[in-house]
């Protein structure tokens, strides 16, 4: 073994600062069924600090068929303690703590417990204390993930007011090399340039982005200014690749100037100033910037001083320059030349974007003890080109669009819900129907195993069980056609507020009702790992976390995300 | 429950065993399978066989119970990441005789995922750790472990197993996994496949936030060959860059892995896993990047760029394995439709997870076309005769079209057998002499031959043509 970091694997993802606000967080998890212990599974092995497991059963033996983290010596004992004894097991860097008390009664009785986690799952909730919960949550700030398996069907619901990706990664996000707006150091290596004189060897070296602002400024001289239309753009690409230089080796091979392959390849858009991300413009152009309070995140000074960046420095079209250059054909010494231009400009990028970002802390009165640390403004400005603001529907939104007359008083449940969006309220998002239409667009004639279809068999298992006090399916020997018939139309009126009453039928009904609200441990599995991905890119803001409804159909394998 | 005499008395694999052969299973619990029962137990509308890739008919009941619980062998191949999910879901769904084989031994650098594995058990092999923790903990259910890789046990060894999944880390003992179940499929005279030759193949992947799942049925769905050129090259380095014009620390890296090594140790094997090699790569790394004045080298990079370490989490591996160990449960009981046939894991912005069929390739030289003759001739027939019959008629080919020969070779170079005048490389005038000697001087009664011909290519037949000589009299 040549590595002494366990952690070797996950951290070339989310870095050491990443493995940082893991091993900080205290995440509880409500019931300790197999998808709880499976989610809690995925985080302590990854070195997430402090569990506390909350569940009011005892051990029994269906537990030791479908949860790995009960044995049959277990039988009896409390599932909290012994869950949580078999998960620290697991590492030694993870403590924790059980609470042998029925979740409902925990929300119910002692919403305070809450407070101070950095995560919250619940899994296999029932509604009425879901929505509680989600209340609760909500106005404390805490981030809610709301986990179920149910047959062979599976959901997973964030709710949090806001969330803030650092470094939401996005793969299309590169950085701006600013070779149509060139800074001044960048200027002065292209005008040192003679392309005419310069040896063979340099020719066939100089980095693309010279290359390119050289040729710009040649063209534009003699054009009369830069390509701006399509066909121009095209042309001075087209242009470029004639300025190869026949070179070959002394032998007389020839050489092919792989330089000018690069620059061509980025030639049509070396006039247009690269434009911003659209998760970036919407960070930019969100109205909290203009209403910073000394007690808002860090994220929300150092957008605020992005903006105030870009619109003055960045003259309206460039975001702050980044000191690591990417990979491109030159020698080392052309190379580290051109590398030491952007450096000097990210330095001056940064005093810049340092000084609005000192300028906008002032306005809102924060601690000038406390400022934003060196670390995570280095890391901040590395992504800036990938930055990204969530704003999760409230779960009370989502389920006051039940029966009408119901609607209110589950709204009234949750505050936040209320104020706001009130166009919004009581309304079934169109998610559901996109999901539909997005299949049939793709050539599906059957969309029974449309994902979105089994959220809304979900709701209708739920609206069973809060009539009746039982799941469909479920109990002593329960009369499955009568149950399905009554989950049908359940399922009929959330299917015509999705939408898709024509693809709701009554074989949805009866499958959902088959399962008789069982946990297979597989979808447990399956929405533990979906729990844990989320729950690590909530916990170190990177990354992107579903928005807002992750559902897993196990009948035919397939999955989708959904806005519900 | 009688549970622990059906689980523990399974073969354990015959004379091809160098498995462990597990302690007995303790006895199943009476109410352990009660997250299964309503699966397995009440009628569904969604059984297999409504599915868009059928491979039977659910029918609900204790005999389909008792074919999970009883009957399934299934085999996963890889302890790693995906292994230690694969084994806790398989035993927490009901497989009960579970075989499982993996060379490696555990590091420490898995302890982050490979749940069944403690610090104490770094170095130990991984197969038998993980067997021994999953009896352990699940009552009723065998683990048997192998430590060899799969291009060490026979084709025929496959049979043993209902389905066979994959929890790989490389392309190699994937291909070779289903090259070899997809030489077990018969097929009649007809050239029908013998359905229950058939093994289907659960083939999972993840690389950091991203994973996938596949079921692979042979000659009905694409193979991991059809598909081979999803899998891009590994990323090298230009060796001008690395030994001219460095720029990165990775092209510092690769100079000391690639060209120090070789120059100052020559002789001495490169172990990625000795500390004290590896502290050796860092120091010449290291002096290399100092020389250009290239920074970034770190033991770490160092690490990452000579063992070309793939970024895994416990997330992405667990879903992947429980997505490949639901399709297992679903293909021996029939109590759901099989997925078609490739679902992927997309979790980095969002979470996109498509499920889409991968097409079969008709130029794939694992299930691609086949040209497989039988004749049934006289003794006497001359090899000449049989050149002629071969070029006077459309010859059957296996999944297409049928092809006529202009010309023909039979039999592979050197031992040719007789070629026609068309055929290139000098073969008709070496093989001319056999043209008029009956062809039981030149072959024995039933031999498989090889065949060739302009028509015969890597397009028309990717898996050859053969011609079986058969004599009648």
């Amino acid at each position: 073994m040549a590595s002494s970091d366990k952690y070797d694997r996950q951290t070339r993802l989310w870095g050491a600062h990443g493995q940082r606000a893991l091993g900080e967080a205290r995440i509880c998890l409500l019931n300790a069924g197999p998808t709880g212990t499976e989610s809690l599974k995925n985080l302590v092995l990854p070195g997430c600090g402090f569990v506390t497991v909350v569940d009011g059963e005892k051990v029994t033996e269906g537990d030791v068929g479908n949860n790995f983290f009960v044995s049959r010596a277990d039988i009896g004992s409390p599932r909290a303690e012994v869950t949580l004894s078999h998960l620290l097991e697991m590492n030694p860097d993870v403590s924790g703590e059980a609470r042998c008390v029925d979740p409902s009664d925990l929300i119910g009785g002692e919403p305070g417990f809450f407070e101070g986690f950095s995560l919250v799952i619940a899994s296999q909730l029932q509604r009425d204390a879901l929505l509680s919960l989600s209340a609760v949550l909500w106005s404390m700030n805490v981030p809610l993930i709301a986990v179920r398996s149910y047959g062979l069907v599976g959901s997973m619901r964030i709710a949090r007011p806001v969330h803030v990706c650092f470094e939401a990664k996005e793969a299309q996000a590169v950085a701006d090399l600013r070779i149509a707006n060139p800074f001044p150091a960048l200027q002065a290596f292209a005008d040192a340039v003679d392309l005419k004189s310069c040896d063979d060897e340099t020719h066939r070296h100089l980095p693309y982005p010279v290359l390119l602002v050289k040729l710009m400024g040649e063209y534009a001289a003699e054009h009369g200014g830069q390509p701006k239309t399509f066909a121009q753009r095209k042309a001075f690409a087209k242009w470029v690749g004639t300025q190869r230089r026949d070179i070959t080796t002394d032998e007389g091979v020839p050489i092919w100037e792989e330089n000018f392959d690069e620059a061509v390849a980025n030639a049509s858009k070396a006039s247009l100033p690269t434009p911003l991300r659209p998760d970036v413009a919407d960070v930019l152009a969100d109205a909290k910037l203009d209403a910073l309070e000394s007690t808002d995140d860090d994220f929300w000074f150092l957008a605020r001083a992005l903006r105030d960046f870009r619109a003055a420095e960045g003259k309206g079209e460039s975001l702050p320059v980044s000191a690591s250059l990417p990979d491109m054909t030159a020698t080392t010494a052309l190379y580290l030349r051109l590398n030491e231009a952007y450096k000097l400009q990210a330095t001056l990028d940064r005093a810049a974007f340092c000084a609005h970002l000192e300028r906008a802390r002032e306005a809102a009165g924060c601690d000038e003890k406390r400022p934003v640390s060196e670390g995570v403004i280095d890391r901040f400005l590395a992504s800036c080109q990938s930055i990204k603001v969530m704003r999760y529907r409230p779960i009370a939104m989502e389920l006051s669009a039940r029966a009408a007359e119901d609607g209110a008083a589950a709204a009234a449940a949750d505050p936040a819900a209320a104020d706001g969006e009130a166009e919004a309220q009581g309304q079934y998002t169109s998610a559901v129907k996109e999901a539909v239409a997005e299949l049939q667009m793709m050539g599906e004639t059957n969309v029974s195993m449309c994902p979105a279809l089994w959220a809304v068999m979900l709701r209708a298992a739920d609206d069973f069980q809060c009539a009746t006090g039982r799941f469909p399916g479920a109990g002593a020997s329960p009369d499955l056609i009568a149950d399905a018939a009554e989950v049908a139309k359940y399922a009929a009126v959330h299917a015509a507020g999705y939408g898709v009453a024509d693809h709701v039928t009554e074989e949805h009904a009866q499958e959902i009702t088959r399962y008789g609200a069982c946990e297979p441990h597989v979808v447990a599995a399956t929405m533990g790992a979906v729990v844990a991905q989320e729950a690590v890119k909530l916990l170190t803001q990177q990354y992107v976390p579903v928005d807002n409804t992750f559902i897993f159909n196990g009948i035919a394998t397939t999955a989708a995300v959904a806005t519900l | 429950m009688a549970a622990a005499a059906a689980a523990s008395s399974g073969d354990p694999a015959g004379a091809e065993s160098t498995g462990t052969v597990p302690a007995t299973a303790a006895p199943s619990l009476a109410d352990q399978y009660r997250s299964i029962d309503n699966l397995l137990l009440r009628p569904s509308p969604f059984g297999n066989e409504t599915g868009s890739l059928p491979n039977g008919e659910f029918e609900p009941g204790e005999d389909t119970k008792a074919r999970l619980l009883s009957e399934a062998k299934v085999l996963v191949i890889g302890a790693g990441g995906l292994g230690c999910e694969l084994l806790k879901d398989l035993a927490l769904m009901g497989f009960r005789d579970i075989h499982v084989t993996d060379l490696d031994t555990i590091d420490l650098t898995n302890l982050n995922r490979q749940f069944l594995f403690r610090m104490s058990d770094v170095g130990s092999g991984k197969s038998e750790v993980a067997a021994k923790f999953i009896m352990e903990r699940v009552p009723g259910v065998t683990v048997t472990a192998y430590t060899k890789p799969v291009q060490e046990f026979t084709t025929t060894w496959f049979r043993n197993f209902a389905v066979v999944i994959g929890g790989l880390d490389n392309i190699e003992a994937r291909r070779y996994m289903n090259e070899a179940l997809c030489e077990l499929v018969v097929r009649d005279e007809d050239g029908d496949i013998d359905p229950s030759t058939i093994i289907p193949y659960i083939d999972g992947g993840t690389e950091g936030f991203r994973g996938q799942s596949r079921v692979i049925i042979p000659f009905v769905t694409a193979c991991f060959e059809c598909t081979l050129s999803m899998f891009p090259p590994a990323q090298g380095f230009a060796m001008c860059t690395v030994s001219s014009t460095p720029r990165k620390p990775e092209h510092c890296v690769a100079y000391a892995f690639m060209v120090l090594w070789e120059k100052e140790r020559k002789g001495e094997k490169l172990d990625k896993d000795s500390p004290e090699h590896m502290r050796w790569l860092f120091d010449k790394a290291t002096e290399r990047a100092a020389e250009f004045g290239i920074e970034g080298v770190t033991y770490k990079l160092t690490m990452g760029v000579t063992k070309n370490i793939i970024p895994a989490i416990a997330s992405t591996n667990a879903y992947v394995s429980a997505t490949c160990a639901l399709e297992a449960f679903k293909i021996v009981t029939f109590a759901g439709q099989t997925m078609n046939n490739y679902h992927n894991i997309l979790a980095d912005y969002g979470c996109n997870c498509p499920t889409y069929p991968l097409e079969r390739s008709p130029q794939c030289p694992a299930c691609g076309p086949q040209m497989s003759v039988n004749l049934s001739v006289p003794r006497a027939t001359t090899a000449r005769e049989l050149a002629e019959a071969l070029t006077s008629m459309p010859l059957p080919v296996v999944d297409s079209e049928p092809i006529t020969l202009s010309e023909v070779m039979i039999g592979s170079v050197p031992d040719v057998v007789f070629a026609t005048a068309g055929i290139k490389g000098g073969w008709h005038d070496r093989s001319k002499g056999n043209a008029d000697k009956p062809l039981s001087e030149l072959v024995e009664d039933g031999q498989q031959l090889t065949v060739r011909g302009p028509e015969l290519t890597e397009d028309t037949v990717p898996r050859g043509a053969s011609v079986t000589v058969n004599f009648a009299d």
